[in-house]
């Protein structure tokens, strides 16, 4: 299963981004093989509409779970109809994040 | 732990500013980031010197070269904002109906269009007597932006960590839309400012659905409470239902006609309405600078 973290830098020592589809990069980590792919955010400076964008690259990466600051309504319909797992990150690490939620210990929110 | 506090009202003009400016003094040496990029006014009272102006590019326009131009008008014949003009024997981009779509520069057989970015406004880190500021202009005709928002807030962060600041407290913007969420989202509490009005209470009903969205703590402020008594039971009887901890009511006050007059913060003179804010700006230390 693949989770998709948004983080303020290209390692997962970094903090998990205050902002969901205006977050500097993307970490797609693949829970089986362990294996992390960072995606640079090309939206990041688009004035609007950056929402359903970045779920778009949640898709075209067959991720399951999104771990994240809570994203906006238009982010959160599209998310649904994707129907990909939405969880809380604030305040952690990337790395924290992904242990805590494969130990459920964090909360979901969609 | 750095902490950001957001300010919203959902309708505009009940006192974000008047409180912020307030806060800015009471909060000892906070980061400001006026997060009403449309119409900003912090700095009236706040006066900041800037330090660094940084430009902000968030759309692409089209731009035509005259000297590839063949003139065959698809152009103007593809746009749907009329944002492609005639005159004098030459096309031209109206550039503030451009929207950017890219429909003429892949239409143009001459390949004489492209987009190109746009600069749509621009952001200050600054210094005041009470600590930085970060504000921003956005562009005329530019599009209600949280991506300029966005930036104004990672800059407030970014200075607060630099100069180990353990506050940023954010002037948000008005309404319920993309600068208002861009003004709240994963802030550690946020402070809800209403008035006694039949649109004070409408908005405020919209505005906390949108902060309980996001999962963040929020308390209520009621301005100038005592003008319309009928309407603040209404807000409180709203805010008891919804489980909202009313953190203070501000009475109507002269004085705050006084300081706006002189630039000055509610504080900066003893009165009514600037004991209240004191009070106010206490339990929120209390509650979100604990948590």
């Amino acid at each position: 299963m693949k989770v998709m973290i948004t983080a303020n830098d290209s390692s997962i020592d970094s903090m998990v981004s205050d902002r969901f589809a205006r977050a500097p990069y993307f970490i797609v980590y693949d829970i089986e093989s362990q294996k992390s792919e960072v995606l640079e955010n090309e939206f990041l400076k688009n004035s609007h509409g950056v929402g359903p964008k970045a779920v778009q690259i949640a898709v075209d990466n067959g991720v399951a779970a999104l771990i994240s600051a809570v994203p906006g309504g238009n982010s959160m319909e599209a998310l649904k109809k994707a129907e990909i797992d939405v969880y809380d990150g604030r305040g952690l690490k990337v790395s924290e994040a992904i242990s805590k939620m494969k130990s459920g210990e964090l909360n979901k929110i969609l | 732990m750095l902490r950001q506090i957001a300010i919203v009202s959902g309708k505009g003009g009940t006192g974000k500013t008047t409180l912020s400016a307030s806060f800015a003094y009471l909060a000892k040496h906070p980061v400001m980031a006026d997060c009403d990029v449309d119409a900003p006014n912090l700095h009236i009272i706040l006066k900041p010197e800037i330090k660094e102006t940084h430009e902000y590019i968030g759309s692409k326009k089209a731009a035509l070269n005259q000297s590839k131009c063949v003139k065959c008008g698809i152009c103007q014949q593809v746009c749907r904002f009329d944002a492609v003009g005639f005159d004098e024997g030459r096309y031209f981009i109206r550039e503030y109906a451009c929207e950017g779509c890219n429909a003429c520069v892949m239409k143009c057989p001459a390949g004489a269009l492209e987009l190109v970015d746009s600069l749509s406004g621009k952001y200050f880190s600054s210094k005041t007597e009470n600590g930085p500021l970060i504000h921003a202009l956005l562009g005329l005709g530019e599009e209600t932006s949280g991506g300029l928002i966005a930036e104004v807030r990672k800059m407030a962060v970014k200075v607060a960590r630099e100069q180990e600041i353990p506050v940023v407290i954010i002037d948000g913007a008005p309404g319920i839309g993309c600068p208002a969420t861009s003004s709240i989202s994963s802030t550690s509490y946020v402070i809800v400012v209403s008035e006694p009005t039949m649109s004070g209470l409408h908005d405020l009903k919209r505005i906390v659905q949108t902060v309980k969205h996001f999962r963040i703590p929020m308390g209520i402020v009621i301005n100038k409470y005592d003008i319309n008594e009928f309407q603040t039971d209404e807000i409180v009887k709203y805010c008891e239902d919804e489980s909202l901890e009313i953190l203070g009511k501000i009475p109507y006050d002269k004085m705050v006609k006084t300081a706006t007059e002189q630039a000055k913060p509610v504080v900066a003179y003893d009165s009514l309405a600037s004991d209240e804010i004191r009070k106010i700006w206490n339990k929120v230390e209390n509650i979100a600078m604990k948590r």
